[in-house]
């Protein structure tokens, strides 16, 4: 069985290094820093997507504009409720198969194996809200100016004491 | 990868301990994450293959042992897991290509890299 020790993020996709090692390094010494305060087996978590995931009859992600414009993507979230089935949903990014998603939502959106570790004991409870953003946002200032306190907000009116987050 | 990377720090800021799984280290090692683990698995299927719930499994509970095992920020962990298929049989592109990259196509490359560019300093657009 073959062994990865060091992950190369370029494996899949080569032709993206230029563009990532073009990126701004941030400043490490900088990041922020929030200590879990108990054992996650009494902790309540929630998930955080960036598939572009939302209940069906509920507003789709701005497809229409980024269709019009490639350097912009929607940054508002979409809250998805726990009790919400694999096919109470859309899987809807448009830089990703999400065809597989579509077969087993788990493959980046591990509902069901969050739901198994609260009934084992793994984690305390699943939160009531599970949230998903659409991940291409190059516009990205609104996404952390507006949507992304809107999320903290709701995640600490419902107790929430860590999030898993799954970028697709 | 960024914007998730970006929305984690604010979460972390806001006073919610994070953790992510990122398939590009090279990415998020850039945006700099309170916690994160590291898998070589494809875009879209960053925990594993549909239907396998032992592997994806296995991913979410090494999210849980660095969540509670690290001291400090920038905690990153390399998974040893790889992906059963080769890289260039391993299906992960959109059927249809994603706006920016039918642009890219069009354009030549010193044109998209001004576009790219002037989205990322424009990144206060609504």
């Amino acid at each position: 069985m073959e062994v990865v020790t060091r992950v190369d993020g370029f494996c899949f996709h080569p032709a993206s290094r230029e563009r990532v090692l073009a990126m701004r390094q941030s400043d490490p010494a900088k990041t922020p820093w929030a200590p879990l305060r108990k054992p996650l087996a009494e902790c309540k978590v929630t998930l955080v997507s960036t598939a572009g995931i939302y209940l069906k009859g509920d507003t789709s992600f701005d497809y229409e504009r980024e269709r019009r414009e490639p350097t912009w993507g929607d940054p508002t979230h979409r809250e998805i409720p726990r009790t919400a089935g694999q096919d109470d949903c859309e899987y809807s990014h448009l830089h990703i198969d999400t065809s597989f998603m579509y077969q087993d939502r788990n493959v980046a959106w591990p509902v069901d194996v969050f739901l198994a570790f609260e009934r084992e004991g793994v984690i305390g409870r699943l939160a009531d809200t599970l949230y998903s953003i659409m991940g291409y946002v190059p516009n990205f200032h609104p996404l952390l100016k507006k949507t992304a306190p809107k999320m903290a907000a709701k995640m600490r009116e419902e107790g929430v004491d860590a999030a898993f987050l799954f970028p697709v | 990868m960024r914007s998730g990377g970006l929305l984690q720090r604010e979460l972390e800021r806001a006073g919610i301990p994070t953790i992510s799984v990122s398939t590009v280290p090279e990415l998020t090692e850039r945006v700099c994450v309170p916690r994160a683990v590291f898998i070589q698995y494809p875009f879209g299927r960053i925990l594993g293959e549909a239907g396998d719930r032992g592997g994806q499994r296995r991913v979410c509970l090494d999210m849980a042992e660095l969540l509670e095992g690290a001291e400090g920020p920038n905690a990153y962990r390399h998974l040893p897991y790889a992906w059963p298929e080769p890289p260039e049989k391993t299906r992960w592109h959109p059927k249809v290509p994603a706006p920016i990259h039918l642009l890219r196509k069009k354009l030549k490359p010193e044109e998209v890299a001004r576009l790219t560019q002037g989205a990322l300093r424009d990144g206060e657009r609504e």
